[in-house]
């Protein structure tokens, strides 16, 4: 259960209606599943893909044949893509993303995060993976049935399965938001500057 | 032997001092021009092919010449470029191995190739040109090395640049409309580029040098937005 219908079910259960109220006015309704949908990413899908990717990792040396160098190449730059993308949605996005949609709970005027300019960025990191999840695979395919082409199909299924699937959710529950929650409505008028001291990352 | 109609030996050879066969003497050059023919190449055609086998070694007495590999996807990867004096398919040769690439006339070129027993025995017997490979191949090895850490330092500059962008669309800009309106030390942005802190202070300098980013104080003013995104090679 989320913080926020626990928050909820905790204030009622102490009778303290006036605190439910607070709560549900300074989140977003749409809160409590965006999270739900970050820790299907986070929590979920990343540590396994990280885990396909060790496995990967420790195989690759005993690949061999006309594509080794090919698939070191671009594996390298797969896994490379995968971190830095797992990296910013976990430091900077998914906050991002949290912070505007409770953006009820900041003092008016203070400065929101692009939320549609960090979609376009981590969209674009997504398709290099899908790219190539498509060129591994199909080298994997074309290889000799190994240990290491056994794993490398098995990160390119995760990626061309999973992965695209949780990723249209959260792309989809962003641009509805986008269209029709006020959070978003909002907050792009909330851009006035005001110099983070140093911002927590 | 024969170039464009006229009977030219080795030692007439007016690349020769440029080759790997510069060490010589005349005898030994006279010898070698009884090993050896010459083609000449119209621009586009194939002087071997990937997968080939190496029956001899490639001399280039003039033109140029385009060693490419192909991709899994067919798209071609040049590997480099040889010119007059060059030698080429020597690695498969001495690695008794097929060709790992192809190499093809980017225009008219005149290409000698030397018999691939005689060649292999001469290196065996001579000690001049055992060397001069050795010296051709230590300088082919370098310019491969450039060409990676080369690589890795555009893709370095694109992940640099990537990295603003985020911070960028995160934090926002302060009241002038440039200046990211976070203080970001060194070490978190060199995390965010996944790279050492001391190379995230050389690609900041570079920026700045390029006029991409000014760096007032721990600030960082983006001053060419465009560039920026060029450099960050979003849609490659």
């Amino acid at each position: 259960m989320s913080c926020f219908w626990l928050l909820l079910l905790i204030a009622r259960l102490a009778g303290l209606w006036y605190s439910c109220i607070v709560i549900y006015t300074l989140m977003c309704k749409h809160a409590d599943n965006t999270q739900q949908i970050i820790d299907s990413l986070n929590i979920e899908l990343y540590p396994r893909l990280q885990q396909q990717l060790d496995t990967v990792l420790r195989s690759l040396p005993h690949v061999e044949g006309p594509y080794q160098l090919a698939i070191a190449e671009v594996f390298a730059d797969f896994r490379q893509t995968f971190l830095s993308l797992a990296g910013y949605e976990n430091r900077l996005v998914f906050p991002s993303v949290l912070r505007v949609f409770n953006h009820k709970k900041e003092p008016k005027g203070t400065p929101m995060p692009n939320v549609a300019e960090l979609q376009n960025l981590t969209k674009l990191k997504a398709q290099k993976l899908l790219v190539h999840a498509v060129q591994l695979e199909r080298y994997a395919d074309a290889m000799e049935h190994s240990e290491a082409t056994e794993a490398l199909q098995l990160l390119c299924h995760t990626v061309l399965t999973d992965f695209v699937q949780r990723r249209q959710d959260w792309n989809n529950m962003i641009d509805e938001r986008m269209r029709s929650c006020n959070c978003f409505l909002q907050f792009q008028q909330l851009l006035t500057p005001t110099t983070h001291r140093h911002a927590s990352l | 032997m024969r170039l464009d109609g006229v009977h030219v030996g080795c030692e007439q050879c007016k690349v020769r001092m440029q080759s790997v066969f510069n060490a010589l003497n005349t005898e030994e050059l006279q010898e070698l021009t009884q090993h050896k023919s010459c083609a000449q190449y119209k621009k586009g055609q194939v002087i071997f092919n990937e997968q080939g086998l190496p029956l001899g070694l490639f001399c280039v007495n003039s033109g140029k010449i385009k060693l490419s590999k192909t991709g899994f996807d067919g798209k071609e990867q040049i590997l480099r470029l040889s010119k007059a004096g060059d030698v080429l398919g020597y690695r498969a040769l001495l690695a008794n191995e097929r060709y790992h690439c192809s190499a093809v006339a980017v225009e008219d070129s005149m290409i000698c190739v030397i018999d691939k027993g005689y060649f292999l025995d001469s290196t065996k017997q001579n000690n001049k040109l055992l060397f001069e490979m050795v010296r051709k191949m230590s300088s082919d090895l370098k310019t491969a090395e450039d060409h990676i850490v080369s690589l890795s330092q555009k893709n370095v500059r694109e992940r640099m640049a990537e990295a603003l962008l985020f911070i960028k669309a995160t934090y926002g800009f302060a009241e002038d409309g440039q200046t990211l309106n976070v203080v970001l030390s060194r070490e978190e942005i060199a995390d965010f580029v996944g790279t050492s802190t001391e190379t995230a202070i050389r690609l900041l300098s570079e920026f700045n040098h390029d006029k991409i980013i000014e760096l007032v104080g721990k600030k960082i003013k983006l001053v060419n937005l465009d560039k920026l995104i060029k450099t960050a090679n979003l849609n490659d």
